[in-house]
């Protein structure tokens, strides 16, 4: 489980980034992280990978202290940062001086990913594209098999066909004992893969919730107009034919969840949001 | 597995260290060679034997500090690139494992090359100058100046071994912090420092000096090494080494307290390290 308790974090003394941020996340769950550009998705991950250092609070991951950088601590966690840094030798090569660290790699899972993204463990990491680069990572990191994997912006770089073949790798590779984060700006490349759904803004976790504990409380959808709505609503903007609203669900009416009209609502009213979500348990 | 150090994990980051950087460390040493090559023909191999054993000696230090500081700034300057501090600093393996494997590979791997690629470009050097044809001038020249002939080669035991071995190890040492410590401008706030330190250290050793014996007439090479005290009258000067036996102690306590204090907090630095 990854635990953060009040945390406070900053860049520079006056510019607090996080503030009281307290966030619980649990082991079979692939968790969304949302924000806008700047709110600290990536910081936020760093922080749990113990890259980054709390002002105040305390971070548990797994049992461990982040920050202390352990061996044990960090085979059980891998990060693909959004810039990634590979060596200068062939796939092959890195999975036989990298994969030892990590007690559970899988050397036919991440054959079968290597496979699955058309590519050969021949091919040095140098004379391949951007994309390639990022996909030979992405592979990797799900075949180490850790209990926590976080993943910042997996599908910049990629192209539409790998972005499929991505959230299916990661679907398929989430368990009972995996927590795996994925932090995007690019919410429609997501929308099926990740669930429960956390969105920070004004230095915290404006919402944490499962899809369901979202579709039961906010309703999603398409109106003609916004007359009768004004109170219920919480975000809206034009389209074709009228609005696209979020609206409070009073009347438990199903609708399909839009991650970009959420997180533009959670931005627009963090506070009525906040609020709504804070009454029950809104995890599934 | 020992979450401090195990030998198994440092075998591991070892080979992995120099798979990945295999290109970087073979360019090195091919730079080292070239260096000794240069400097050889141009500044040592050239003069006569009595200038070449000195500028040999002078250079193998000399070269030593240059090189070793280029060295270790160019294998450790990936901490101040983001994603490859990231890669270095999420890799399961201890932070002693990783400061002792830049220790090792920047330290005594490079000495050991070092060594071994001053030898080579000796060898060659000496046996050049003992086989070239010189001049009826040169000689004259030599033989009116006694000097050694043939050259023989190079003999590291010649170095005074506790200022050698301390500057040598203390400019290693202060790159790899200076390195670890400072993101930007590293190479330039380096040589600061290190000109700085060194000029704050020689000047505090003379005023001690001065303050101990109650003159001014001495010079002082480096601290820990011999000094120079000026004759009455003025034509000369006497190299006077420190006894042998407290003060050799004394040299050799202070050397290694402060190589100890520099590579403890390259440690600290990097368990701090944030990126």
């Amino acid at each position: 489980m990854i635990q953060l308790t009040n945390v406070q974090f900053g860049y520079e003394r006056r510019q607090v980034l996080f503030d009281g941020l307290t966030l619980r996340l649990h082991p079979g769950s692939i968790y969304g992280l949302l924000g806008p550009n700047g709110a600290g998705k990536s910081s936020l991950m760093r922080l749990i990978a113990g890259l980054l250092f709390p002002k105040k609070g305390q971070i548990l991951v797994g049992g461990y202290s982040p920050g202390k950088r352990q061996p044990a601590f960090l085979e059980q966690l891998f990060l693909l940062p959004e810039e990634v840094y590979v060596p200068s030798v062939r796939i092959r090569e890195y999975v036989r001086t990298n994969a030892p660290f990590y007690p559970n790699f899988n050397y036919e899972q991440f054959a079968g990913y290597l496979r699955e993204f058309g590519l050969t463990d021949t091919q040095k990491l140098s004379e391949i594209s951007y994309g390639q680069k990022k996909k030979v990572l992405i592979g990797f990191g799900i075949a180490t098999n850790t209990p926590i994997l976080l993943m910042d912006e997996p599908t910049n770089g990629l192209d539409i066909p790998s972005k499929a073949q991505f959230r299916r790798l990661v679907a398929g590779a989430a368990d009972e004992q995996r927590t795996v984060i994925i932090s995007t700006h690019q919410v429609r490349d997501l929308e099926a893969l990740i669930d429960p759904i956390v969105i920070l803004s004004e230095r915290t976790v404006a919402l944490h919730a499962s899809v369901e504990a979202i579709t039961e409380r906010l309703w999603f959808g398409l109106v003609p107009s916004l007359d009768n709505l004004n109170e219920k609503v919480l975000y809206s903007e034009r389209a074709v034919g009228g609005y696209a609203v979020v609206t409070e669900n009073r009347l438990g009416e199903s609708s399909r969840i839009d991650l970009e009209w959420l997180f533009n609502a959670v931005q627009a009213q963090p506070d009525r949001i906040k609020e709504l979500f804070s009454t029950t348990s809104t995890l599934a | 597995m020992n979450q401090i150090f195990s030998f198994k994990r440092f075998r591991l980051l070892l080979s992995k260290y120099i798979r990945d950087n295999r290109q970087s460390l073979v360019g090195a040493a091919a730079i080292v060679l070239a260096f000794h090559g240069i400097t050889g023909a141009f500044m040592i191999y050239n003069s006569l034997p009595s200038d070449l054993i000195l500028a040999r000696a002078s250079m193998f230090i000399v070269q030593f500090w240059f090189l070793i500081a280029f060295f270790t700034w160019q294998q450790i300057s990936f901490f101040n690139d983001r994603n490859k501090a990231i890669y270095w600093l999420l890799f399961p393996a201890s932070q002693l494992e990783k400061l002792l494997l830049l220790w090792l590979i920047t330290g005594l791997g490079f000495l050991g090359w070092y060594v071994i690629s001053f030898f080579a470009t000796d060898w060659v050097g000496t046996y050049y100058v003992n086989h070239k044809e010189w001049t009826a001038a040169d000689w004259i020249r030599i033989r009116a100046n006694n000097m050694v002939f043939p050259v023989e080669l190079f003999d590291i035991a010649s170095l005074s071994e506790v200022p050698a071995i301390t500057t040598l190890t203390a400019v290693h040492a202060s790159v790899l912090v200076c390195t670890i410590f400072f993101r930007r401008y590293t190479v330039i706030i380096t040589t600061l420092t290190g000109v700085v330190l060194l000029g704050g250290i020689i000047l505090l050793n003379i005023w001690f000096l001065n303050q101990l014996i109650d003159t001014k007439d001495i010079g002082v090479h480096f601290p820990f090494g011999s000094i120079r005290v000026q004759q009455t009258p003025q034509t000369a000067w006497r190299d006077v080494e420190l006894p042998a036996s407290t003060f050799s102690q004394i040299r050799w306590t202070v050397g290694i307290i402060v190589m100890l204090l520099l590579y403890a907090s390259a440690y600290f630095r990097l368990k701090e390290r944030e990126v």
